[in-house]
């Protein structure tokens, strides 16, 4: 807002008018360009990548395995970041890092990883990730996918060892997830079979899924039959 | 008649055979040639071994990466069971993760792998970093990559480093933040390496540009092959503020299939489609 030429190089109380109008019109100019940062963020950012889940989890245990299967051809559609299908300790407030295998799929660009694809990542608790892929998984075939406390935490795919990894993340009991992930569109067709899903106990014995925390409502994806806590199948959309 | 002319025929062939032997056994003794390869022993096999280590370290060091020690591990958990145990010095004092931890992790765990392509026998590569007290704060021991499962034909394509370079710079959208540098190289190998360093005035200039950012330069990378077919075989982003406060570090082994990276506390997470586990509660 200017200062009216026709106040110029008058009166005192003219004057404290002058500045009234300047201060003014700096708040004016400051709230003007906040708006237009703020606009400029809404136009540009791309939006967050937004997350689907399908599974179950398990509290307080030493170690989570479970069979996990691919479908018998591609999913289709499977657009923007794909579909991820794992087990992995839950990272929580006191522990952000979490260690976690299965097989991802992101067939598109600029990821071109066109089959499901066994991989290992992994996050400490001071945010420092490495992600590490292992060769292919067939449609249509299944690996068991297991991580074992044994002092530190070891991963292994189809009995092979991958890692082991220590020093900076949540020692046991933990909680654990055997969870379906969909990221990106939900479009994307889901269609994984979790098998022989079971977790580790303080006595060293691997046991069955005991335990009800389903995650079956992150609408379109759920699960198919909950007749069991350790053999599921996620599917979706619905 | 038939009868003992066979047998006759057995003996003789029977006598030609130990004769053959006998003066193979005795050629090789007195020249010194070897008409079989012989089974190294293991103390050659050590030394073999060791050179390989030798050279490995050495070649890491120039490179920057701060070796407090390597060594030859048995261990029967990997196959074959020996494991390369390399001890690494961090920067940092806190206990926590520095930036450039993530770059040596790669360097190490890239240069085992290929070495096995000169002979290293090896299951796994050890890493464990100490702070500046000498403390260990975080430990990884991996599987090495199958040598089989090494893409050792990584192509240059027709196409040099500086056309690379300037084929980056002319499609790499940066979404406000600054290019400062642009490295397009190429190691003793033969592989590519590309090395960004970018910077922004305030980090939410990042949070904002670094998804799509990360998107285009890969699509990037994509086009090289299917264009120019010119493969990079790494590539290392650094970004920081224009102060020079780190906020990513990131390294990609494209030929290897690994990934590391290190972020700074406030910078967004969901800029890579990789999985994410849920908080939950009991």
């Amino acid at each position: 807002m200017m200062c009216p030429s026709r106040m110029r190089g008058r009166t005192q109380e003219k004057t404290i008018m002058c500045q009234y109008f300047r201060i003014k019109r700096r708040k004016m100019k400051k709230a003007l360009l906040i708006l237009t940062i703020l606009f400029q963020i809404i136009i540009i950012a791309q939006p967050v990548a937004a997350s689907w889940y399908a599974g179950n989890a398990r509290f307080s245990v030493y170690g989570v395995k479970a069979d996990i299967h691919t479908p018998e051809s591609a999913p289709s559609p499977c657009t923007g970041a794909g579909l991820s299908n794992w087990v992995s300790t839950a990272p929580n407030y006191d522990h952000p890092g979490w260690v976690q295998t299965g097989w991802l799929y992101i067939p598109e660009s600029p990821y071109y990883i066109t089959v499901a694809t066994p991989y290992v990542e992994l996050k400490t608790d001071n945010g420092t990730r490495s992600y590490y892929e292992y060769g292919t998984q067939s449609w249509d075939t299944y690996k068991n996918y297991k991580i074992n406390w044994n002092g530190y935490w070891e991963v292994y795919i189809d009995g092979n060892l991958k890692l082991t990894t220590g020093g900076d993340y949540e020692s046991p009991p933990v909680n654990v997830e055997v969870y379906s992930e969909v990221q990106s569109s939900s479009s994307n067709e889901l269609d994984t079979f979790f098998d022989n899903v079971s977790y580790k106990n303080s006595g060293g014995s691997w046991t069955y899924f005991d335990q009800d925390h389903w995650l079956d409502n992150n609408d379109p994806y759920t699960i198919y039959d909950e007749s069991y806590y350790y053999m599921y199948l996620c599917i979706g959309p619905n | 008649m038939k009868a003992i002319r066979s047998l006759l025929i057995t003996l003789i062939v029977a006598l030609l055979v130990f004769g053959s032997i006998v003066y193979v056994n005795n050629k090789s003794k007195v020249s010194g040639a070897t008409l079989f390869v012989p089974e190294t022993d293991s103390t050659e096999k050590d030394i073999i071994q060791q050179e390989i280590i030798d050279e490995l370290m050495l070649n890491l060091k120039e490179q920057g990466v701060l070796i407090k020690s390597i060594e030859i591990v048995s261990d029967d958990r990997w196959a074959p069971p020996v494991v390369i145990d390399c001890v690494l010095q961090s920067s940092t004092e806190s206990g926590k993760t520095s930036p450039e931890d993530p770059i040596y992790h790669m360097l190490v765990e890239r240069a085992v792998n290929l070495a096995q392509t000169q002979g290293l026998i090896v299951g796994a590569t050890g890493i464990t970093f100490v702070d500046s007290d000498g403390n260990v704060f975080s430990w990884i021991i991996s599987a090495v990559k199958e040598i089989e499962n090494i893409n050792l034909e990584f192509k240059q394509g027709e196409v040099g480093n500086d056309t690379v370079a300037t084929l980056i710079r002319q499609d790499l959208s940066l979404n406000g933040m600054i290019l400062d540098n642009l490295e397009v190289v190429s190691d003793n190998n033969n592989f590519r390496w590309v090395k960004l360093d970018i910077s922004v005035p305030d980090i939410e200039i990042a949070n904002v540009g670094i998804k799509s950012f990360m998107d285009n330069f890969k699509a990037i990378l994509t086009n090289l092959i299917t264009k120019e077919n010119a493969e990079v075989a790494v590539s290392q982003i650094r970004l920081t503020t224009t102060q020079g406060h780190p906020l990513l570090t990131y390294v990609d082994d494209l030929q290897m299939r690994t990934t590391f990276w290190w972020q700074t506390d406030g910078l967004i997470e969901d800029w890579l489609p990789y999985p994410a586990p849920i908080e939950i509660n009991n």
